[in-house]
């Protein structure tokens, strides 16, 4: 019977747990944003020195840089960084960048 | 020039918003640095989603009262952005032409295949490189099933490879297209190329161009470097292992204005101390100490003239053998020590200067020229061998690009070999030569679109040991549809035979050798083949996957044959008469079932035949029958961790003769190796942990006699004792490495790069 109550409080506590990280990770969800920079990146070793030095922003969870369109993508966590942050570190690592707003990407 | 457009457009910026008017004029960046307006250009002004045209003179004009991002586009052409403040008054926007630039825009993971070329290549590239440990060129094809890397004897530590069935003698070795590794510095060439210098690694099956030269047989191999254009004023890695392998490398890039700019590297490595894993009294590899430093430059001119030079020093010495020799006592018949002391040393230079004929650079003129020079000591046991090779090469190239459809090129070339040579004290016994060779080609490529491409050329030489070679080579790529690729090549090759530094195994035996007087050291083979290769639609977004099938067929009319099993005692060497060939198979599949999730297989098949006296036409001893590998790799967001795995298959050979009798087994056995790497990086840092023989397998047996080197012993004194008690008589001898020596083994090392 002791047994029983041990593995059920257990239980109980795990899926808590589990309910509490699950909340949180919702509230992550919903800061976690994107958005596309049109860049002047137009070499390989451009790429190279982006990728190298961009994911260790503080707030970018994911990014991607396309030399054909010339763009770079972030995922970011927008309680941590913001738009224009994230547009000052890529004109840091001496590229420009602005913003492709999501409507003119429909567009295309 | 984005940073000074940055700039002006920043200092236009200035100026108080008084006039309202903007112009703006588009213009064409030649590749020679001069400009010409870009009529009928579009603009698009992102803030108004509104597309602009420029004029007749390149020229446009717009109403401007906020902060407006100007793209300026045409087909053909790279894009130009430029952030318009209020008040500005001009901007101009450069467009450089997509296909002026040198190097292809591909971004790749790791070993890819580019699809607009009229060769299959394979390209390893800097990503592919950091996979594996990869210490030297040597180690950088793990993952490659075309390629096989073994080692030549159980005793240098020398490792060769394989392309095709045959071996790399017959692949030709290109520096940025610079034939290196030739001659005497070819056996621990692919030892002698840092992996961590180089940016990628092109792999071609089949003869290639006729551009340089006549020794692609199998194939060939391009490295490129790290470039003095990199940003990275700072690149340092360590590396360290399990078997006492380490080393240091260290490169710096440095840009002194927009003209000149430079890199420098240095390699320190080597393996710290001796092991015998499988005691048999002998090291299993080397003790081993190599130093190494390159030094490269570039200079562009605002014509478009470019101009590339460098140099290269090496330094290396090993010490193997028996656990009881050491580098003062590495022969010792008493006390029965049998040791192996090799050092190389070489220097390296060369030039390279390309100038534009025409602003547009359709037609250009290069000259590449370079000077090697190498001295090879070696001592095994009992035998010495000592080289010392001079080489010149020049290259003149024409190339003009007439239009979209035809380009010609043509030019000659000089090589001059000196190469001296012998083994017995003081260059006893003498195989020295001097070799010129002078050479004219012609190259013509026809493209059509993206869907078809023809390159057919011809190289004649005039050799002052073998008179007239002639060579024709053609390659073509079709592309009937976007999911398929087809491809077919041909063509002659031919090389002048390094009979002892191509077969350095030959050393760390106690046969004697014999060579005829009248040895035709000239080998000549055509090569063709085929590859068809599917590009299918599943698959994780962005990605290829594909399917390929490749045949090559490869036939020699004249090889220099190196025979161990006609003579138990020695190894001869005779002009082929008969049939030599390989038939190569290989099937190849990537795909990427998840983003960042790569699993690639490929699966390689050979038939080597080669003819020997007496025998007739038999397998080709020590060639792999088939590999197979699998390799899998798993990024996480932005690669902060890369998980590598990479399982191996490992065919049979045929066992020499004698070595077969000794050991009772007629082909080697099917082994699999397994590798595993992790990598995590961080800002700057790259912190790499990693096993290769994860199953630890191992060739037991790999010397023949190695409790008796000196037993049986022609070569020094022209006499021999029967010492074996065994019914086999054994005779020492290393060269028949068929697996791996080492066992596990387990690395740690470290990449950090510095920015500008």
């Amino acid at each position: 019977m002791k047994r029983f109550l041990f593995l059920t409080l257990t239980l109980l506590l795990m899926a808590g747990t589990a309910a509490f990280a699950q909340d949180k990770k919702q509230k992550k969800q919903a800061d976690i944003q994107e958005v596309t920079f049109v860049t002047t990146i137009d070499c390989k070793n451009c790429v190279k020195k982006v990728e190298a030095n961009l994911p260790y922003e503080k707030g970018i969870k994911d990014m991607k840089v396309n030399l054909d369109d010339q763009t770079v993508w972030i995922k970011y966590d927008a309680s941590k960084t913001d738009k224009e942050k994230l547009a000052a570190a890529i004109v840091k690592l001496g590229y420009e960048a602005e913003e492709v707003k999501p409507a003119e990407e429909e567009k295309k | 020039m984005k940073r000074i457009l940055t700039f002006i457009t920043l200092c236009l910026s200035l100026v108080p918003a008084l006039a309202q008017n903007f112009h703006g004029y588009v213009y064409y960046q030649k590749p020679n640095g001069g400009t010409e307006p870009l009529p009928f250009a579009q603009v698009y002004h992102m803030e108004h989603e509104k597309l602009i045209e420029t004029d007749a003179n390149g020229e446009f004009t717009l109403k401007l009262n906020a902060r407006a991002t100007l793209i300026a586009t045409y087909v053909g052409y790279t894009r130009d952005t430029v952030v318009v403040e209020p008040g500005t008054a001009e901007a101009r926007f450069y467009l450089t032409g997509e296909n002026d630039l040198d190097e292809s825009k591909v971004v790749a993971q790791q070993s890819t295949m580019p699809k607009l070329k009229s060769i299959k290549t394979e390209v390893i590239t800097a990503a592919g490189l950091c996979k594996m440990a990869c210490c030297a060129l040597a180690e950088s094809f793990e993952n490659s099933a075309s390629v096989t890397v073994g080692f030549s004897d159980a005793v240098t530590g020398a490792r060769q490879i394989k392309l095709l069935g045959l071996s790399g003698t017959y692949t030709q070795m290109l520096d940025e297209n610079r034939p290196v590794m030739r001659g005497i510095a070819s056996p621990f060439g692919m030892s002698f190329v840092p992996g961590q210098w180089l940016e990628s690694i092109q792999i071609a099956k089949g003869p290639s161009s006729v551009i340089n030269g006549l020794e692609a047989i199998t194939g060939q191999i391009n490295m490129e470097h790290r470039k003095p254009t990199d940003e990275t004023p700072l690149f340092v890695q360590l590396y360290g292992s399990s078997d006492a392998m380490f080393e240091a490398n260290i490169a710096s890039a440095i840009q002194f204005n927009e003209k000149w700019s430079m890199i420098n590297m240095a390699h320190v490595g080597g393996t710290a101390y001796k092991m015998d894993h499988n005691q048999d009294g002998f090291r299993d590899e080397p003790e081993d100490l190599q130093l190494n430093f390159t030094s490269r430059w570039l200079y562009y001119a605002p014509s478009g003239m470019q101009i590339r030079f460098g140099g290269r020093f090496l330094n290396d010495d090993r010490l193997g053998g028996q656990m009881s020799a050491t580098k003062d006592n590495t022969y010792n018949l008493q006390n029965n020590i049998w040791g192996s002391k090799i050092r190389n040393r070489g220097v390296n230079g060369y030039f390279k200067i390309g100038v534009p004929l025409a602003e547009d650079n359709h037609a250009n003129i290069a000259l590449v020229t370079d000077f090697n020079h190498h001295e090879f000591n070696s001592f095994f046991g009992l035998k010495n061998y000592d080289a010392r090779q001079n080489s010149a090469f020049a290259n003149l190239i024409y190339q003009n690009e007439i239009n979209e459809f035809h380009k010609v090129e043509f030019g000659a070339t000089w090589q001059y070999d000196d190469i001296r040579q012998g083994y017995g004290h003081d260059y006893l016994t003498d195989f020295s030569r001097k070799e010129h060779a002078i050479s004219g080609f012609g190259e013509y490529t026809y493209t059509w679109e993206e869907a078809l491409t023809f390159v057919g050329g011809v190289n004649l030489e005039y050799n002052t040991l073998h008179g007239w070679l002639f060579a024709p080579r053609a390659n073509v790529r079709w592309a009937p549809a976007d999911w398929v690729t087809l491809r077919a090549l041909g063509g002659r090759g031919y090389r002048t035979a390094n009979i002892f530094t191509d077969n350095l195994g030959i050393f760390s035996t106690g046969k004697d050798f014999v060579i005829p007087d009248k040895l035709d050291l000239l080998e000549d083979a055509w090569t063709w083949g085929g590859n068809v290769t599917f590009y299918l639609p599943f698959g994780a977004e962005d990605t290829e996957t594909y399917l390929s099938f490749d045949y090559f067929h490869n036939d020699f009319n004249k090889q220099v044959v190196v025979d161990p099993e006609r003579n138990m005692l020695a190894i001869e060497f005779y002009n082929l008469d008969g049939k030599s060939y390989t038939n190569t198979w290989q099937v190849d599949f990537s795909v990427n079932p998840l983003e960042r999730f790569n699993i690639t297989a490929t699966f390689r098949y050979t038939d080597a035949k080669v003819t020997l006296k007496d025998k007739g036409l038999v397998e080709r001893p020590m060639t792999s029958r088939y590999k197979g590998v699998l390799n899998m790799q798993y990024a996480t967001a932005m690669n902060k961790w890369t998980f590598d795995f990479t399982a191996q298959l490992n065919g049979p050979m045929r066992i020499p003769r004698y070595a077969a009798e000794v050991w009772d087994m007629e082909t080697s056995p099917v082994y699999p190796m397994l590798y595993a790497q992790i990598t995590r990086k961080f800002k700057g840092i790259d912190v790499y942990v990693g096993a290769e023989n994860i199953l630890g397998y191992r060739q037991h047996h790999a010397i023949i006699g190695a409790e008796d080197p000196f037993g049986l012993n022609f070569s020094d004194s022209g006499m021999h004792t029967m010492t074996s008690s065994s019914s086999i008589p054994q005779v020492f001898d290393a060269s028949n490495v068929w697996g791996p020596l080492m066992g596990r083994k387990i690395y740690i090392g470290l990449r950090y790069t510095l920015w500008k």
